[in-house]
């Protein structure tokens, strides 16, 4: 595979991009200061990856795109984070705030439309930079062992391939302590394609 | 993930699956157990280095190293975790736990393994303890025991 020098910069721009967006969008859905804080591109072997998550409770945002590029996208929350987002939200629009340990039916879906936000502004991020057009599936939340909560999308890359590039960004709020990070696996061919083209 | 492990020093084994598959096997008179970590069911005459991904390449693997450390096939007995259904994509790719649970069954039966217990399928992630010298196997849910096998 060729790539032009100058376009590896676009992938960077990419890198960025995407998590500025996100952390934009869940700071004006919060009503509280987000900062993106490491984003980077690694190429990694799969099966090191449940390692580097460990296996402490978390919430995964999974979904599917496709287009110029397709490929996955996970977003983890720790669960405590997961929680104070829920609680934020729900208090903005006086819903009662869960205590519990358990997240309850309003805790998930006030997730699930966080993570509707964050993920497709992630992809918004990407759409722009590489001027196409890209498609997203439904996220589905999973609350689990974070390494549990990954495997799934890992198995569905390994059909394939042993390595991936994956574009890891880490996000903080923090003064409420809130952290979340975003691993996206595009499909390596696909995002040449679309960079070759700009 | 994607490896395993076979020992006979009784060392108690660890790892943890969603929708992957766990296989512990033990020849308790040896004192040999193996713990294996599978992603996917069958290579598919696809070339890997990594023999511990595919249920096809794994379970071979571990009984050969089993019997090259003093183990006999005849007695290896199995235990299996793991196969969960994470979430619900709505296309059928990501039922992959439940091709992964089948085709473990289907090779330990053809080796003429026993499987002695399970705990398969549902919708969560799995810690697995698996005790190489008596072939325990205990299964953990965010450090609650679930279950001893």
């Amino acid at each position: 595979m060729k790539i032009d020098i100058n376009k590896l910069a676009k992938l960077n721009q990419l890198a960025k991009e995407g998590a500025n967006k996100v952390a934009e969008n869940l700071s004006q859905l919060l009503g509280i200061d987000v900062e993106m804080k490491i984003t980077k591109i690694d190429f990694v072997t799969l099966t090191d990856l449940p390692q580097e998550i460990g296996n402490d409770e978390t919430v995964g945002i999974h979904l599917s795109f496709t287009g110029l590029p397709s490929g996955y996208l996970v977003v983890l929350f720790p669960t405590e984070s997961a929680k104070k987002v829920a609680s934020l939200l729900l208090q903005g629009i006086g819903e009662e705030i869960n205590d519990n340990d358990e997240f309850t039916d309003m805790d998930r879906s006030a997730i699930s439309e966080v993570a509707n936000i964050l993920t497709s502004s992630f992809i918004d991020g990407w759409a722009n930079v590489l001027k196409t057009e890209i498609d997203i599936s439904t996220p589905q939340m999973v609350h689990d062992m974070g390494s549990a909560v990954i495997d799934p999308i890992l198995i569905e890359l390994a059909k394939e391939v042993d390595h991936a590039f994956v574009f890891n960004s880490h996000i903080h709020a923090k003064d409420k302590d809130i952290k979340c990070q975003i691993y996206v696996f595009p499909e390596l061919n696909k995002l040449m394609e679309a960079i070759e083209k700009l | 993930m994607a490896e395993f492990r076979v020992v006979n020093n009784g060392s108690v084994l660890v790892t943890t699956v969603g929708s992957c598959v766990a296989i512990g096997l033990v020849d308790p008179e040896a004192g040999i157990g193996a713990l294996g970590h599978v992603m996917l069911p069958n290579h598919n005459g696809k070339q890997t280095e990594i023999i511990g991904k595919y249920a096809d390449t794994a379970i071979p693997a571990m009984i050969k190293e089993m019997e090259m450390k003093g183990a006999r096939k005849d007695r290896i007995k199995a235990k299996i975790a793991g196969g969960a259904k994470m979430f619900n994509f709505p296309s059928n790719s990501f039922s992959i736990g439940e091709k992964n649970i089948e085709a473990v069954r289907k090779i330990l039966k053809e080796y003429g393994i026993e499987v002695l217990g399970e705990d398969v399928g549902e919708n969560y992630g799995r810690t697995i303890e698996f005790h190489t010298s008596t072939g325990r196997m205990v299964i953990k849910k965010a450090n609650k025991v679930l279950k001893e096998l």
